[in-house]
């Protein structure tokens, strides 16, 4: 069993991992705009003293939204905040329910994620930390490369 | 000392248990194997450390492994139990070196005969009556993680950050004493990061000694300093440079045998390792006393590699030609460095050694041997930055590269599309940060400024939109997927903002390589500082004391000595009664300054006071002075001084006598008080 909390971005919800979660606040600080980084490193800010590098997914899977919250995680130490529309519940999803991401998503969400999780008769699609922060540092990468 | 003592300790405990545990299982050779390695290593050290009686006694034990290991006699309970004395006897030794300093006097012949014998498959001779067992010393030193230290690491920094927050707003005694609290809080969790450099070096004796065989060249070695200390970090990363400029030492730098009997040398080559502090920083030095740099030859090889014209070749002097050493083009010719002297992948040492924020320097005496000197900050974990804005942006900008702050001319020349100024004679390119970040507002009016920046041999303006103060930051690594090459950190100011540390070299790379091929490497070797500027002498700061009433008021600092040339207004200085004299205090940089007024009596009641503020760790000292006149860049003779402590030596410069006056005098005296 994993927990994790649904959050909806653009029309969609993601699953985070319980475990990687460190906060949860609404989405109104002042952001440090990193430049030269693609648009999805949305900026750096100080949170308790410690850096948090705030992501925005809307801008990598290139859908609408309005952000309500910050998610913040830890993955090796280095905090990120993924910025939502809004946060919902906590739920145990059994891990063996992952299903495979169903056909006609795009390259970019499938890439991020492990598997769908289906939660109140919606498909809650379950982040993948890891893979999400991989996809963006080479997006990232290829986004620079004209520029240097 | 105290960690190969710790160390030792470690190993004999498990030591004991392994031996117990090998009584179980004779035949396990992994075990024995374990057990030979423990001593054999004890054995190594304690000849390095010159510790005889420890030696011998770890000698007569990896003897008896031995005949274990090549199966040459059983394990039995007899030699388990010779093995135990003998750890006992190791255990007793260490307990004592750490009481004592020196090893015990006496000595173990009694265990040893018994282990000889053993061996021999003579009669074992009985245990000497008294050998009891000895009591347990107090531990001076533990073994604590590294996860730790780094986590302590970080929590000072959060409180130096809070600290640093907490400054916008008091100046109340009890903040500054709290504020001098965190500082030696700092400081003192950075001395558990600090590794007595001998960890990097202890392999060196041993690498030397291959090397000297392989090349049929003696060398001995001197290593002097081995317990200077240096952050952990910074100390892995030094290995392979090291390593190289031995290897090159011996390779290029000692003539051969035949050479060196011919000229008069002992046929033994030396080799020193030296490392001392200075000034803040590390200095590490690698001499031997070879033959030194073949000036000819780097002139030829100058040329033939198309580095510098032979025009240029010719005119080129001893620090210019040490320069283009240190050039890319140049070592990588390997057959040329063999007939040449030197040169192999010092480009890497170079750039190695900067990147830990270090400098590397050469010295070449023809014919007498040459010396490399590193010189490396003590951390990297908080550095001395300026902050710089430009558009709606803040930056830090590493101190270290920065080597003069100018404020731009209104209108700047170009060259063949590259903006460029001239700086003290030379013609540097000229970097806007905004292009570079692409920033795209607008510079709000006023006249712009730019920090004249030295990155490897490159010079360049950074031009900016505003500048602020310098102050010690606290580095943080960027997220792992903000790949921006130009940033090599952030960190958060006092205000509670995230910004960015600026990584010069990276912004070196916008400037178009053609055009720097074409502009400045032909310059470049006609203006050598550029690729090499350290002077063999420090320059010298010239300055004025005494009110325009004394003779001898020109004096002078080394200038490696001083941090910071300021500006203090009388009304923000305290004078604070102390029982014998008077003591002038002011804020400086989130703490306290002490001035130190030149001339006797009280300072003058002027509206600014110029101060010269020293180098150097601890609370800040400045010298109080009419003004600072000059920096003087040519090499000046020092003559010993008339015997006064503040006084360092005598300079003549253009027919005047002047007092060099000794910044460590200063330092040490206000501390001490």
């Amino acid at each position: 069993m994993t927990d994790r909390l649904v959050c909806a971005l653009g029309g969609q919800l993601f699953g985070i991992a319980a475990t990687d979660i460190r906060h949860v606040m609404p989405y109104d600080f002042a952001l440090l705009p990193v430049p030269l980084a693609g648009e999805t490193i949305a900026g750096s800010f100080n949170w308790r003293g410690q850096i948090v590098t705030i992501l925005h997914l809307h801008h990598y899977l290139d859908i609408p939204a309005h952000l309500g919250f910050t998610v913040v995680v830890s993955h090796h130490e280095t905090l990120y905040g993924l910025a939502m529309d809004t946060v919902m519940d906590v739920v145990s999803f059994p891990d063996a329910a992952c299903e495979a991401m169903p056909a006609g998503q795009t390259h970019r969400l499938e890439k991020i994620t492990c598997g769908v999780f289906a939660h109140k008769a919606r498909e809650v699609a379950a982040l993948d930390l890891n893979s999400l922060l991989h996809s963006i540092a080479e997006d990232d990468d290829e986004t620079n490369l004209p520029d240097r | 000392m105290d960690d190969f003592l710790a160390e030792t300790r470690d190993n004999m405990a498990m030591f004991g248990r392994d031996l117990i545990a090998l009584e179980e299982r004779p035949h396990d050779d992994a075990l024995i194997a374990g057990l030979f390695r423990v001593l054999h290593s004890l054995k190594g050290t304690c000849g390095f450390l010159d510790l005889p009686r420890l030696e011998k006694i770890a000698h007569a034990g990896e003897a008896l492994l031995d005949t274990f290991r090549r199966h040459h006699l059983p394990v039995t309970s007899q030699a388990i139990s010779l093995m135990l004395i003998l750890a006992d006897s190791v255990t007793f030794i260490v307990d004592a070196l750490a009481r004592d300093k020196t090893e015990p006097p006496g000595n173990d012949d009694a265990v040893i005969a018994r282990i000889d014998a053993f061996i021999h498959g003579n009669a074992i001779p009985p245990p000497p009556p008294g050998a009891a067992a000895q009591a347990m010393p107090a531990f001076s030193s533990i073994r604590v993680s590294v996860t730790v230290l780094d986590e302590l690491m970080t929590l000072v920094s959060e409180l130096v950050l809070a600290r640093n927050q907490l400054e916008q707003e008091y100046m109340s005694p009890t903040f500054q004493r709290l504020a001098a609290t965190v500082a030696e809080l700092q400081e003192c969790v950075m001395k558990t990061r600090m590794q007595p450099v001998f960890h990097l070096w202890q392999n060196m004796p041993r690498l030397l000694r291959d090397l000297s065989a392989e090349l049929g060249k003696p060398v001995r070695l001197i290593m002097r300093g081995e317990s200077t200390e240096l952050d952990r970090h910074i100390l892995e990363q030094l290995h392979d440079p090291l390593l190289h400029l031995i290897r090159n030492a011996v390779d290029h730098g000692i003539e051969p045998d035949e050479t060196r009997s011919r000229v008069g040398k002992p046929e033994q080559a030396t080799i020193i390792l030296e490392a001392k502090h200075e000034g803040g920083y590390v200095v590490m030095s690698v001499t031997d006393d070879g033959r030194g740099l073949d000036m000819e030859r780097i002139r030829e090889r100058a040329v033939s590699s198309g580095l510098m014209t032979p025009d240029a070749a010719q005119r080129a002097t001893p620090t210019q030609l040490h320069g283009v050493l240190f050039m890319p083009g140049f070592s990588t010719a390997a057959e040329v460095t063999h007939v040449s002297g030197r040169g192999v992948g010092l480009d890497v040492v170079r750039s190695n050694i900067e990147k830990l924020g270090g400098t590397v320097a050469l010295q070449s005496a023809p014919g007498q041997g040459m010396a490399i000197t590193l010189k490396m900050p003590l951390t990297l974990t908080i550095i001395p930055g300026l902050i710089l804005q430009c558009r709606e942006h803040r930056f830090v900008l590493p101190r270290r590269v920065i080597r003069e702050l100018v404020r731009l001319p209104p209108l700047l020349d170009r060259l063949e599309g590259q903006v460029v100024m001239r700086w003290r004679e030379r013609l540097i390119p000229v970097i806007d940060l905004a292009d570079v970040l692409q920033l795209k507002t607008p510079c709000d009016d006023g006249p712009s400024h730019a920090a004249i920046v030295r990155t490897g041999s490159l010079i360049y303006a950074l031009r900016v939109c505003r500048m602020f103060d310098t102050r010690d930051v606290v580095v943080r690594p960027l997220a792992p997927v903000t790949h921006v090459p130009v940033f090599s950190g952030q960190t958060i100011m006092g205000d509670g903002a995230v910004i960015f540390i600026l990584d010069a070299g990276e912004i070196a790379r916008s400037l178009a390589t053609e055009w720097l091929d074409k502009h400045l490497a032909d310059d470049g070797t006609d203006d050598s500082p550029q690729a090499f500027p350290e002077k063999a002498s420090d320059p010298l700061l010239l300055f004025r004391i005494g009110n325009g009433k004394r003779k001898d008021a020109e004096k002078a600092l080394k200038l490696s000595r001083v941090y910071r040339l300021e500006k203090i207004p009388h009304d923000a200085i305290r004078l604070s009664q102390d029982a014998a004299r008077n003591i002038y205090v002011a804020p400086y940089e989130g703490g306290v300054i002490t001035l130190v007024p030149l001339q006797k009596g009280t300072l003058p009641e002027t509206q600014t006071h110029s101060v010269i503020v020293l180098e150097g760790g601890g609370p800040r000292i400045g010298l109080v002075v009419d003004a600072v006149t000059d920096i003087l860049y040519e090499n000046v003779a020092l003559t010993p001084g008339r015997g006064k402590a503040n006084i360092l030596g005598r300079a003549t410069i253009d027919g005047r006598v002047i007092d060099v006056l000794d910044a460590a005098f200063y330092s040490k005296a206000e501390n001490a008080a």
